[in-house]
This record gives structure tokens, C-alpha cells and sequence, in this order.
């Protein structure tokens, strides 16, 4: 029995092939499959809706970014190649820079025609410095290191998916 | 003077340095944000220390890929601010300031992730306390209001991540947040109460699913000019960016500003210098109403 809050209040439901609460639901029964395949683990934007809602406190969001953690270490083909392909194009770029280039990023997702499409609209972004055309860099030395320390603990560590913690 | 202002003063005062964390946002998508907070805070007379070294907060990047390395990536920014002999850190962002909390809030509850932290990090040092700006100019009032804004109409959105999970980020009630509110009224302008103010704008999804954060961002457009907005006021660089961009914006052409611009405009401070030149959307109707 599910009051369902957090599908009532999840905001791509629309888009969604599973519901937050089915989520839950699949896990609790073993399914693991239907949600580490799934769109709506990718599809989440980690608006915290079904979290703050929910009146048992299960920690959904919690459960859908370790999802993620198993999809991403175990190479499951994601159910949105564009989402997973993002955080990877994000951390390329803060292993790389320490911090997040904006236009890499673009130029890493989108295709060449999404770009030129968009052109007018990049041109514009650069010229009132909305974006910037070329990367700055934070401290890499430290974050090299917090890479590869962090690294050797997660190397073997167990997987962890899909937590509901009933408080 | 209210009393998170007086607080942030008084601390500055005592030597203990108040750092600003901008992110990776910050100084591109979110430059009218940088820019005007900036602005505001030197009027405000409030030392600030922005850090040099900073490095990424691993955003939901780095959660997707290791619970750790999330944990690591903002703590290690906050001992450095720290460690730089500050007591405070300024994040503008909320998806920053969201992982910072959460990232303290692990390391205090987890004994098993923080002593992986702590090795990671190979340190135990202090960290900075995270702080963001709507708590700093929590009950903001201008003293005198050197601009008449009371012919504007703005709604405020609030977005996900400063109000939720409470618990995390909690910078004001989550379901009926009042802050920004209650800032620009202080500043003499209209605020409307709408539907949309602490709902999902899609964020991320602009690149990974665009088609879903089209429709999230054109709700929320929609609802503001039905409330009969003139320009929605917003908090995050993530919220603004998206709704200045998306495509029923680009036909609507509602202006999306920061709370730091209006509190600029009440205080005197020149539009330049507040970021509106980096407005994607123009406000030089709304800013004729004001002059």
C-alpha cells in the first residue's frame, strides 16, 4: 500500500516510464532491472519533491543517485545515454581543469547541427559574458589527488543500490 | 539593519573572514548573480574573500558517480576556506551550496564515510560553515530607497535546491517560502503570489532532456505572466538561465532578474554594475519605470 505523494508531485511524471514511488516499489520486490534500466533514474533532476513528502522519510532521492552509482559501475547501458554522458563530460572536465568548462561540455553533448542551430544564441551568450570562450582552472593538483585517493577506496567497494530507509 | 545582516558585519568585523565560494556558474551562466551580489555586498560594507583556488563542487556529476568523491569534492573546499582563516563561505549557488550541506551533513552522520573522507583528504581540519545569501539578507530592508520600484509587479521563484530537503538546504520554508518576498517589498517593489514559486525549472535537463525541461520552464513562464508579472526574481543561476532561454520565453520576453539586482536598484547602485548588460533578456523597459 503506497499513499504515492512522490509520484503526485514529481515534475517529469509526464516523461517518466516509472514513477517515484514504482521506484521504491520495484526495489522493496528485487526488481532491480526495471529501475537500473530505467529513464526516470537519469530523468530525475533531483528536485527533492518526493523526499520532502514523503511521510514514512524514504530517502528516494538517495536511492535514485545509487541507482546511478550502480548503472555508471557496472556499465549498464543507461536508459538516457545523454544524461549519464553528461555527468561523465562534467567529471572529464573537472579532472582536467578542477573545475567545470561550460563550452567543452557543450561541444562534448551536442552535434554539430545542434550547435549551428543554436549559433545566434551562443553568440549572444558570449558577447554579454555569459559564457566563456575559454576554461580557467581551479586547484588541479588537489583535485588529481582526491581522484585517485578516491579511487583506491571505491576500486573494490560493494555495490549499494536502490537504500530505502523506512524511518 | 536587520539581524543576519548586522551578524555577517559583526563577524566580518571580528577578523573572521567571510570567503566566496562562486562555482563553476558563477562567473559565466550566472554572471548578473556574481555581478551584483558583488555590488551589494561592497555597498553593504561587508569584507568579503573570494577564493582562488576553488575547485568544482561535483554537482550531481560526481553523486552520480561515487558517494565519496561527492562527499570529498565540497569539503575540500571548505577546509581550504578554512584553513585561509575564514569561518564563513559565501554560495551563491544552490546546487553548490545544496552539495556543501549535504557533504557536512554525511561526514557528521556517516562514522564510516567520514573517516574515508578524512583519509581522502589526508586531513581532519576544521571546516568553513556554508552560508547563502537570502540567509545573509534575511529581512534586507534598504534604509532609504533611492529608487521608486513600486510600479513593478515581480513574482519570485525559489526552484528546488534552496528550499529542498529541508533538512539539506532549508534556506527558507519549502513548501511557502516567503524570503525573496518579503526582500522586495522591503525594497518597495509589488510581489504577486503564484503557482509555480518552489517548482522544478528542469535544471541539468536542458542538455540531457531538453524536450521535458522546455515544458517545465514554459509552465512556469505561463504562470507568471498570468499572475501578471513584469519580471520573475529569482535566487539560482540554473532557474534563470533556463527561463531567460527557453523557447516561450524567447517569444514573451519577461525579464528574469536576481534579488541582488533589485537590491541594487533600491540602494542607487547603476544598472552596469548590477549585471543587467548581462541580462539575456532585456530589461530596459522595466529599468525606464524605475529611473
Amino acid at each position: 500500500m503506497q499513499c504515492r505523494k512522490c509520484g503526485a508531485g514529481c515534475p517529469v511524471s509526464k516523461e517518466s516510464d516509472i514513477l517515484p514511488h514504482q521506484v521504491v516499489h520495484a526495489l522493496r520486490m528485487g526488481m532491480k532491472g526495471t529501475v537500473l534500466e530505467s529513464r526516470m533514474i537519469w530523468l530525475c533532476p533531483l528536485c527533492g519533491t518526493c523526499n520532502t513528502r514523503c511521510p514514512q522519510g524514504v530517502d528516494i532521492m538517495g536511492a535514485i543517485e545509487n541507482c546511478r552509482n550502480t548503472v555508471l559501475s557496472e556499465k549498464i547501458n543507461p536508459g538516457i545515454p545523454a544524461a549519464a554522458g553528461l555527468a561523465g563530460a562534467m567529471l572529464a572536465s573537472i579532472e582536467r581543469r578542477g573545475r567545470v568548462y561550460e563550452l567543452g561540455i557543450v561541444r562534448a553533448m551536442k552535434e554539430t547541427k545542434e550547435i549551428l542551430r543554436e549559433f545566434r544564441l551562443g553568440l549572444k551568450m558570449l558577447y554579454k559574458g555569459r559564457l566563456r570562450l575559454f576554461p580557467t582552472s581551479g586547484d588541479r593538483l588537489r583535485v588529481k589527488k582526491i581522484l585517485k585517493r578516491t579511487m583506491e577506496h571505491t576500486g573494490k567497494n560493494s555495490e549499494k543500490e536502490g537504500n530505502t530507509r523506512v524511518e | 539593519m536587520n539581524k543576519p545582516l548586522k551578524i555577517a558585519i559583526a563577524r566580518a568585523g571580528e577578523g573572521k573572514k567571510l570567503a566566496y565560494y562562486p562555482g563553476c556558474s558563477l562567473s559565466s551562466a550566472g554572471r548578473p548573480y556574481d555581478m551584483s551580489l558583488k555590488a551589494v555586498l561592497k555597498h553593504l560594507g561587508i569584507p568579503f574573500a573570494e577564493m582562488k583556488d576553488w575547485t568544482c563542487c561535483g554537482s550531481f556529476a560526481a553523486a552520480a558517480q561515487d558517494p565519496l568523491l561527492a562527499g570529498v569534492l565540497p569539503l575540500s573546499n571548505l577546509r581550504l576556506a578554512a584553513f585561509d582563516g575564514c569561518s564563513d563561505i559565501l554560495i551563491p549557488c544552490p546546487e553548490c551550496y545544496s552539495r556543501f550541506r549535504k557533504s557536512l551533513e554525511d561526514y557528521s552522520e556517516n562514522g564510516n564515510l567520514s573517516r574515508k573522507m578524512d583519509d581522502v583528504l589526508e586531513s581532519h581540519s576544521p571546516a568553513a560553515k556554508p552560508v547563502h545569501p537570502l540567509e545573509i539578507f534575511s529581512g534586507f530592508s534598504p534604509g532609504e530607497i533611492k529608487r521608486d520600484l513600486s510600479k513593478i509587479k515581480a513574482v519570485c521563484y525559489y526552484g528546488c535546491l534552496l528550499v529542498r530537503p529541508p533538512e539539506i538546504s532549508g534556506v527558507d520554508d519549502c513548501e511557502n517560502p516567503r524570503k525573496m518576498e518579503l526582500i522586495l517589498r522591503a525594497c518597495g517593489m509589488q510581489t504577486a503570489d503564484w503557482e509555480c514559486r518552489t517548482d522544478c525549472c528542469g535544471g541539468s535537463l536542458s542538455i540531457s532532456s531538453p524536450e521535458t525541461e522546455e515544458r517545465l520552464s514554459e509552465t512556469i513562464i505561463d504562470s507568471a505572466l498570468e499572475a501578471g508579472a513584469d519580471c520573475i526574481v529569482t535566487a539560482c543561476q540554473m532557474c534563470q538561465m533556463n527561463l531567460e532561454v527557453c523557447r516561450k520565453n524567447r517569444k514573451k520576453n519577461l525579464p528574469v532578474l536576481y534579488f541582488t539586482q533589485i537590491m541594487g536598484l533600491a540602494m542607487g547602485l547603476k544598472p552596469s554594475i548590477l549585471g543587467f548588460g548581462s541580462n539575456l533578456v532585456d530589461a530596459e523597459n522595466l529599468l525606464k519605470k524605475v529611473e
